[in-house]
C-alpha cells in the first residue's frame, strides 16, 4: 500500500488541486533547493528568490507532475531549468558580497575560525569551477542527488555520471589545493 | 580491468563495489590513491557546504500558497510568472524584514523606503579603483551620505572593501563608515568577520570600536578568535578582553 505521506502520494494530491499538500513538500524539500542555488549562483537573496519561484510553478504547473515520477528529482529538474534561465540573463561570475559573507554550516555565524576558513577556500574553489561542473558537484553532494537521478536530470547513463561527477571533484581538487599550501 | 573502466567506481563505498573493480582497486596505487584523495575532496563538500536555509523561506511560501488556493477557489487563472516572482520577491523581504523587527527589535523599516541614489555610481566607482587614495575618497564619499538607508549595493561595497582591500587605511576607513548601519546583521557579520581575521592592529581597534558601540550578539566567538592570536598588540588584546567581560 502506498504511504500516503510520501513525496509522490502528496504531489499527486497537489496535482489533483487539493494544494494544502504543497506546504510539506515546501518544508522536506527548499533547504536542498536552497542549498542547490546558493552554490550555484553564491547569491543569498537570489537563492531565496529562486526557490520560491521553483514551488511557483510547481503550483501553477502542478498538471505537468507525472503521477508515481519521483518528486525530488522533478523539482531538481524545475531547479535546474530555473537556474538556465537566470544564467542566460546574468555572468555566473560576477562577484557580490554574498561570496563574502556566505552562511556556515556552524549555527553559529563564525564558528570556528579554522574551519570556516576552510570552507571559505572551498567555496572560493567552487567558485572558480567552470559553472557547468559546479552544478554537478553541487547537485550530488550538496542537494544530495543520486547518480541515478543526475543521470536522469542531464539525460545521459548512470556510468557517464559517476564519470563526470569523478571528474568534477577531481577539477575541484586541483583548484583548491594550490589554495590550500 | 582497467583504470577508466574502474573510473566510475571511484567514489562508491567498499562494500559497494563489484568484485572485479575492488580487485583492481587492489592492484592499482594510481586508482587507490586518487580514489582517497577525491573522497577526501568529497566529505569535506559535504561537511563544509551543508548550509541551513534561511528562517524567512516559509512564511513567503506560505503566503503564497494561500494566494495560490485563493485563485484556484475563484477558479481565476494566476498572474503571469514575472509578476509573481516579483511578488515574492517582495514577500521575501518583507518577511526578512519583519521577522528581524519582532525577533530583535534592530532593523528599521527605513530599509525598504525608496530613496534618491543620484551619486551612488560615482562612489562605487571610486571604491573599486585601483589608485588606495582614490577608494579612500570613495569610503569617505559614503561616510558623508546623509541617508538613514542607502541602498544595499553601497553597504556591500563598503563591506567587500572592509574585506578584501589591501589598504589598512582603507579598510579603516570603510569599517567606520560602517558603523553608521551596525543594525544590520550583515555589516555586523562582516566586521566580525573582519575582527576575527584581520591581522592589522589599527582594523582590530576600529572593529573593536564597532563592536562597543554595537554590542553584537554574536561578538564572543569573534572576540575568542582574536584573542587566540599570539602577536596580539597588547592594546588590542586588553580593549578584547574588556569587551568579553563586558558583553
Amino acid at each position: 500500500m502506498p504511504d500516503a505521506l510520501s513525496d509522490e502520494a502528496l504531489m499527486t494530491r497537489v496535482r489533483e488541486g487539493d494544494l494544502d499538500p504543497a506546504g510539506l513538500l515546501f518544508e522536506r524539500h527548499s533547504p536542498t533547493l536552497y542549498r542547490f542555488f546558493l552554490h550555484t549562483t553564491r547569491r543569498e537573496a537570489l537563492s531565496q528568490d529562486l526557490v520560491q519561484d521553483v514551488f511557483v510553478r510547481v503550483l501553477r504547473y502542478r498538471a505537468s507532475y507525472r503521477p508515481g515520477a519521483s518528486v525530488r528529482a522533478w523539482l531538481l529538474g524545475i531547479a535546474r531549468n530555473r537556474l538556465a534561465d537566470h544564467w542566460a540573463g546574468t555572468d555566473p561570475d560576477d562577484p557580490s558580497v554574498d561570496d563574502l559573507l556566505l552562511p556556515s554550516a556552524d549555527p553559529s555565524p563564525l564558528g570556528d575560525l579554522e574551519a570556516e576558513e576552510q570552507r571559505r577556500r572551498l567555496d572560493a574553489a567552487l567558485g572558480r569551477l567552470p559553472a557547468a561542473q559546479r552544478e554537478l558537484l553541487v547537485l550530488s553532494h550538496i542537494a544530495g542527488a543520486s547518480y541515478a537521478e543526475i543521470a536522469a536530470l542531464y539525460t545521459i547513463t548512470v556510468n557517464a555520471a559517476r564519470v563526470r561527477v569523478c571528474r568534477a571533484l577531481q577539477a575541484l581538487r586541483t583548484v583548491y589545493l594550490p589554495h590550500e599550501a | 580491468m582497467t583504470c577508466s573502466a574502474a573510473e566510475p567506481y571511484l567514489l562508491d563505498d567498499e562494500a559497494d563495489l563489484p568484485p572485479d573493480v575492488r580487485a583492481h582497486f587492489d592492484e592499482c596505487a594510481d586508482c587507490r590513491r586518487l580514489r582517497q584523495d577525491l573522497r577526501e575532496t568529497q566529505a569535506m563538500l559535504r561537511d563544509h557546504l551543508a548550509t541551513p536555509a534561511p528562517e524567512t523561506l516559509r512564511p513567503a511560501f506560505a503566503a503564497h500558497l494561500e494566494e495560490a488556493k485563493r485563485d484556484l477557489a475563484r477558479d481565476r487563472p494566476p498572474a503571469s510568472d514575472r509578476g509573481a516572482v516579483r511578488s515574492i520577491g517582495r514577500r521575501v523581504r518583507w518577511a526578512a524584514a519583519f521577522a528581524v523587527v519582532f525577533i530583535l527589535g534592530a532593523m528599521s523599516m527605513v530599509w525598504l523606503q525608496p530613496r534618491d541614489g543620484a551619486e551612488e555610481p560615482t562612489v562605487l566607482a571610486q571604491l573599486e579603483s585601483d589608485s588606495p587614495s582614490e577608494r579612500l575618497a570613495g569610503v569617505m564619499a559614503a561616510s558623508m551620505e546623509t541617508e538613514e538607508a542607502p541602498e544595499r549595493s553601497l553597504v556591500d561595497a563598503l563591506l567587500i572593501t572592509l574585506l578584501t582591500d589591501p589598504s589598512v587605511n582603507v579598510r579603516v576607513a570603510a569599517l567606520d563608515a560602517l558603523s553608521a548601519y551596525g543594525d544590520r546583521e550583515r555589516v555586523r557579520l562582516g566586521v566580525l568577520r573582519a575582527l576575527a581575521a584581520d591581522s592589522e592592529p589599527l582594523v582590530q581597534m576600529a572593529a573593536l570600536r564597532f563592536v562597543e558601540a554595537h554590542q553584537p550578539p554574536e561578538a564572543s566567538q569573534a572576540l575568542g578568535a582574536l584573542l587566540s592570536q599570539p602577536d596580539l598588540e597588547p592594546l588590542v588584546r586588553s580593549q578584547a578582553e574588556i569587551l568579553t567581560v563586558s558583553i
